[in-house]
């Protein structure tokens, strides 16, 4: 009586540790799920980017309403690799004329902030620019 | 009747070791195995999850230096700017779902260990009383 009770109890226990390994088993199949869909929402991130823009050529002669007159030189050594536009904006400069598009980018750094303020309470980048481009001069 | 009492005790030993020992072992088995897959499944998940973020992260951040580069020189820099403003946004949301993934992942570690932990338990309750005439011996 009791080996019969005990094989019966022995099926019941196999039957729920067969429920855990499919349960775990589901587990990793949905975190593995969970991953394709981010690797795939990453992707289509990354082609969604518009980064052209980023790519085409600055016109050299076009110069900011309000830049230094230093500005296109200094602009020329960025282009050629000479000289790089983050060490210009941090102001670890010695030369005056480029002190003086430091200076300048600083200010072109406020001017983003403030666009990017109006942006964020609903204003489209070129109304943003604008508005914030208007007030300083181009 | 010492020789009969001796068979008694070597059939119910028999029967412990085939119907119950065997299959114990047999199912913890299977247990550590299920627990190893999970593991090794976990490991490499990470592994994906962190080389895809870090790949993004990469692309993401030398979009941005180079926008911004052109931003700080353009003349009117309105295009450039709702560009940046696009990539800075696809990269917010990459790393947020990227860190809900990670959560997400490790809530399911848990899980699958607790079952695995209610697996062991359930063993030792089952197997309860089967080495009491060893203790008393």
């Amino acid at each position: 009586m009791r080996a019969a009770g005990n094989t019966a109890g022995m099926h019941d226990w196999e039957r729920e540790l067969a429920e855990i390994r499919r349960r775990v088993n589901e587990r990793v199949y949905e975190s593995e799920r969970a991953l394709e869909r981010w690797r795939l929402h990453a992707e289509d991130r990354l082609a969604d980017a518009d980064t052209a823009v980023f790519e085409e050529p600055l016109d050299p002669a076009a110069v900011p309403g309000d830049a230094p007159e230093q500005f296109r030189e200094v602009v020329a050594r960025f282009d050629s690799g000479e000289l790089d536009w983050q060490t210009v904006v941090s102001g670890s400069v010695e030369d005056e004329g480029e002190r003086a598009v430091s200076m300048w980018m600083d200010r072109r750094l406020g001017q983003l902030q403030a666009a990017g303020r109006l942006v964020r309470r609903g204003m489209t980048a070129e109304e943003a620019y604008d508005e914030v481009a208007g007030r300083v001069g181009r | 009747m010492s020789g009969s009492g001796t068979l008694g005790a070597s059939r119910a030993f028999d029967y412990h070791l085939r119907s119950r020992w065997m299959k114990a072992f047999e199912a913890l088995a299977q247990t550590a195995d299920t627990l190893q897959q999970m593991c090794e499944s976990m490991a490499a998940q990470y592994e994906h999850t962190v080389k895809g973020l870090l790949y993004t992260l990469t692309y993401f951040l030398s979009q941005i230096k180079k926008g911004l580069g052109k931003i700080m020189v353009a003349t009117n820099w309105a295009k450039l700017a709702a560009a940046l403003y696009g990539v800075v946004s696809s990269l917010y949301d990459l790393i947020v779902d990227g860190v809900k993934l990670a959560v997400e992942q490790v809530q399911m570690f848990i899980e699958g260990f607790e079952m695995i932990s209610a697996t062991v338990v359930m063993l030792r309750h089952q197997m309860d009383g089967d080495f009491d005439a060893l203790k008393a011996g």
